[in-house]
């Protein structure tokens, strides 16, 4: 038995219109891209010790900044900001 | 089962869809129909995204406030809005371009000095810094609030003429607009704790250049610090910090060069730039020309000094994406510092001689840097 033999050509055109349509909309709603997620930032301050030239990451505080002396180190070195920055937060 | 639906049936269902066809056709090609709904799509889908950006502009307004009233200002979010409202900038007479550099400048200035004296009216205990910081987060907000008027008035316009052409394109672009102006409310709050952004990175070479070196306001806003370098003495011109500001490099640069005579033997400037999409953010690079992205009056006094005084003009580039320029310094750009700070002593060592003075500019914000 050919069902396909018994639909005249209107109905076959039809239901190939709404196949391509189903096939449209699906591609469209899979293809659309997830949004990322916001990536989270922790703020980072770098201090040197300026007669030994070691230096050390630590959080930042509000207040720093680079240029700032936060404290004297060994051989009466200062400790002094060197740099402040952002790096993305370690997912847990 | 569709033999028995379908079996007798050819007939009403030609006669059904040709109907349909024709009826279609007629909507689709004989009347403004199809217009008319993609004017009613685009028209929900600009609102929706103007919506979005609304609330946007309401966050960056709130945040703001916060700040503001945290700082001691009576009605923060009422001084947000009359902020917003005014202190709008006309540019000058562009078709007679005579000295349009000069009242350009005049402009900038006066606006400038206008909203410092605002914010310095209502917030007169803070100090210098601050009243620095508050300033430009009241202006990223201002400069939202306005993009947001603008939308919104295409949007109406397109809907009081039926304008579909002028939803579709709202549509289309609103959601870039939006992506582009995200960014600005996440610097109000790198703004309001001090941190260096991005486009701080001009600076904050120059502050390695002058380490301790004692510095003095040689024009509004802006330092200068001398260091030597080899034999060299470097003039290390930088906005005042750490408050966000950007300074006056150009006329620091032409004060320089007119106390020294016109004694110098190179110009540096080292800046920010945006990055084209694909190219790797805090890569360093290197090129003639004055790296400075103000209007104008600035650019063009470094330009001016450096034929003046013969000086060949060097720039070097830190590359980086208008999102990295105006929030928190990320920490590739940071690093990029050091290599920039690097490539500017190499240029002073290789192409000057010791006993010349050299001029190193460090462009970009001052937020968080000394």
């Amino acid at each position: 038995m050919n069902v396909t033999a018994q639909l005249d050509p209107l109905t076959l055109i039809l239901l190939v219109i709404i196949l391509v349509s189903l096939i449209q909309v699906a591609t469209t709603y899979f293809m659309r891209r997830r949004e990322k997620p916001e990536p989270q930032f922790i703020y980072r301050r770098v201090v040197e010790c300026t007669s030994t030239g070691e230096r050390r990451v630590e959080d930042f505080q509000v207040g720093d900044f680079v240029g700032k002396i936060v404290g004297v180190c060994i051989n009466g070195g200062k400790l002094i900001i060197r740099a402040i920055y952002a790096e993305p937060a370690q997912r847990k | 089962m569709l033999e028995v639906l379908l079996g007798n049936a050819g007939d009403i269902w030609s006669q059904i869809l040709t109907l349909i066809i024709t009826i279609v056709i007629i909507l689709n090609f004989m009347t403004d129909l199809p217009q008319r709904a993609q004017t009613a799509r685009y028209s929900k889908s600009a609102a929706q995204r103007l919506t979005q950006l609304e609330a946007l502009v309401t966050e960056c307004k709130r945040r703001t406030a916060r700040f503001l009233s945290r700082l001691g200002a009576p009605n923060s979010f009422d001084m947000v809005e009359e902020f917003s409202e005014n202190f709008f900038m006309i540019d000058p007479v562009s078709v007679e371009p005579v000295d349009i550099i000069r009242r350009l400048d005049h402009i900038i200035k006066t606006q400038e000095r206008n909203a410092e004296a605002y914010v310095e009216a209502k917030l007169p205990g803070v100090s210098k810094a601050v009243r620095k910081n508050a300033v430009v987060t009241l202006a990223i907000t201002g400069a939202l609030h306005t993009v947001y008027k603008i939308m919104r008035h295409y949007y109406l316009i397109g809907r009081k003429y039926d304008n579909w052409v002028l939803l579709m394109q709202l549509s289309m672009i609103l959601p870039q607009i939006i992506k582009e102006l995200t960014p600005y409310v996440k610097a109000v709050d790198v703004i309001m704790q001090g941190i260096p952004i991005g486009d701080g990175v001009g600076p904050l070479v120059a502050s390695m250049l002058l380490g301790f070196a004692d510095r003095r306001e040689i024009v509004e806003d802006t330092v200068v610090g001398v260091t030597e370098v080899d034999g060299r003495r470097v003039y290390v011109i930088k906005a005042a910090g750490p408050g966000a500001n950007v300074g006056k490099p150009g006329k620091a640069v032409a004060k320089v060069a007119e106390e020294l005579k016109c004694s110098i033997a190179r110009i540096i400037t080292v800046d920010a730039a945006l990055k084209l999409e694909g190219e790797d953010t805090g890569s360093v690079a290197e090129g003639a020309g004055a790296a400075i992205g103000d209007p104008g009056p600035e650019k063009i006094e470094i330009e001016r000094t450096a034929v003046k005084c013969g000086a060949p003009l060097d720039a070097v580039i830190v590359k980086m994406s208008n999102e990295e320029a105006i929030t928190a310094m990320r920490k590739e750009i940071a690093e990029a510092a050091r290599r920039a700070y690097e490539q500017v002593l190499s240029i002073i060592r290789n192409r000057t001689k010791p006993g010349d003075n050299v001029v190193v500019v460090g462009v970009g914000n001052s937020l968080g840097v000394w």
